[in-house]
């Protein structure tokens, strides 16, 4: 299923070739477990028979508990770590396990390098992948107009707000030349307003620029209301215990998290999450 | 001010303890003595920590990524330690003689291994986000060494140099006085001996003024390559 978008919202921005060249990719996860040696003896076991396939061009929300192995799956799924043997990541068909450089990952921290200015950030990626700076630059730049963020290319992270700073960070996973971004709970370091005016940032960039994203979050609103679909992950081990849609029309606004579809989503999840909590309560 | 004024006020013998104008005075006189034995010894501390101190970051990274010369190298740099460096004077002096180069060997030896150290322990301290971010993009070992394990070394690194300058007058200011052609130890030890205590304390100020000078270099370059600390 691929997501349907309201035509002619707004035009698409490709922004790079490398990113129009590829277009969208699905990605597969077959069979992922992740176990860790804590002791000689004793193993634990992080994700346990994770299966998922994430359409092209849609939202999914990975949610759950903290420890939940949330970033754990993340990792394995970019190539920063390994599944245990017999998992795959596949990636629009192409086995990608353990391959890294494919996807645009962000890290839970923003990450800003402290000696390089937000637009210098912002190319990270795209340098690090062998475009010529002054090249990188000038896509950049544009992607920073576009956002109203062009006053703040030259300032350096310790001068930018913590919101300021996710935003580059964002900025800095759109233009990594993949469709793909992972996002590991990058909003969690924010106060609620400033959330809620970087969640809309966010969708209003998604709907410009054409990109899967994979969010892992704690924040059951969050997912919901960035998200197409949301997958609850249980604790010790990682399972997915819930796999829902999320029956809420495109372009989101913020009256959508009042409305009785939100409520009914938020109900399912609530329900899958508590049951976490009651794990982890007295008995007697 | 102290200078000026305590040796008078305690009655210390005005030909052991001058004063501060008196020794001021010295540099009138015996300038050209003062002046290239100031300028020996910096030659041979300045020399002595870049060679060093480029040894020892080369060293640094290439053992930061090989464990097995990491702890080999940081054992003898734990014997150097604790043998009294001034105990390998000697050594240098036997086999290199008394001019400058024995003192620039024996000052990079000894930088080498400080910098060796405090460039693993720099590199050991880049935050794992920013490592799992560039290793994300798919980047090469060297780049991500470049950009970012680098960079954030040199604040660790730069500290280290600060260390080093001052630990390299000291050092060829002693192995002057052991043995050497010139120089402010050299000079000291002459004057001594001649009975020539003004200008000899002209030579320690010397001393302090080169140590002063080496660490603000130091310093100067720290802050322009460490600008984004803090």
């Amino acid at each position: 299923m691929t997501v349907a978008r309201q035509p002619g919202l707004r035009a698409p921005v490709p922004l790079t070739a490398a990113h129009a060249n590829e277009g969208l990719r699905g990605l597969t996860i077959k069979d992922v477990n992740k176990t860790f040696s804590v002791t000689r003896t004793s193993t634990l076991s992080a994700l346990s028979g994770i299966n998922m396939a994430i359409a092209p061009g849609s939202v999914v929300a990975v949610l759950g508990p903290s420890g939940c192995g949330k970033t754990t799956l993340l990792e394995i799924v970019c190539g920063l770590q390994l599944p245990d043997a017999g998992g795959k990541i596949e990636l629009g068909g192409l086995d990608v396990t353990g391959r890294r450089g494919h996807f645009a990952y962000m890290p839970q921290r923003d990450a800003l390098l402290p000696w390089r200015t937000a637009l210098d950030n912002a190319v990270l990626g795209l340098e690090l992948k062998g475009i010529v700076r002054k090249e990188a630059r000038s896509q950049a730049q544009e992607l920073f107009r576009i956002f109203n963020l062009a006053e703040f290319t030259h300032y350096y992270p310790k001068q930018l707000s913590i919101g300021m700073r996710q935003r580059v960070a964002l900025l800095r996973t759109f233009l990594f030349p993949s469709t793909f971004m992972l996002l590991d709970e990058p909003f969690a370091s924010l106060d609620a307003i400033t959330r809620m005016n970087v969640h809309l940032w966010l969708l209003e960039m998604w709907e410009r620029l054409e990109r899967t994203v994979m969010l892992v979050t704690h924040d059951i609103d969050e997912a919901i209301f960035l998200a197409d679909r949301v997958i609850v992950l249980s604790t010790h081990p990682g399972a997915i215990v819930l796999d829902i849609e999320v029956p809420l029309r495109r372009p989101r606004t913020l009256e959508a998290t009042t409305t009785e579809a939100f409520l009914g989503a938020k109900r399912r999840l609530l329900d899958a999450l508590g049951q976490q909590v009651r794990a982890f309560l007295p008995t007697d | 001010m102290a200078w000026q004024f305590v040796p008078t006020a305690l009655g210390l013998q005005s030909y052991l303890f001058p004063t501060f104008t008196e020794v001021v005075a010295a540099f009138r006189g015996d300038e050209s003595e003062l002046i290239s034995a100031l300028w020996t010894t910096l030659i041979e501390a300045t020399t002595g920590v870049v060679i060093g101190a480029m040894v020892g970051l080369v060293l640094g990274a290439v053992s930061y990524y090989i464990g097995p010369l990491r702890r080999g190298l940081l054992s003898i740099l734990v014997v150097l330690n604790s043998t009294p460096q001034i105990g390998l004077a000697p050594v240098v002096v036997l086999f290199l003689g008394s001019g400058l180069e024995s003192k620039i060997v024996l000052i990079a030896f000894v930088t080498s291994f400080t910098l060796l150290l405090y460039t693993l322990q720099g590199l050991d301290l880049v935050p794992r986000e920013e490592e799992r971010l560039l290793q994300s993009f798919g980047s090469a070992e060297p780049w991500i060494f470049v950009k970012l394990r680098l960079r954030r070394a040199l604040p660790t690194i730069m500290s280290g140099l600060r260390y080093a300058s001052s630990q390299a007058i000291i050092l060829a200011i002693v192995v002057e006085i052991f043995s050497s052609n010139g120089g402010i130890g050299h000079l000291i030890l002459l004057e001594t001996s001649l009975a020539g205590y003004v200008v000899m304390w002209a030579a320690a100020l010397e001393g302090a003024v080169a140590g002063l000078a080496l660490f603000g270099l130091a310093s100067l370059l720290e802050k322009r390559l460490t600008w984004w600390v803090g």
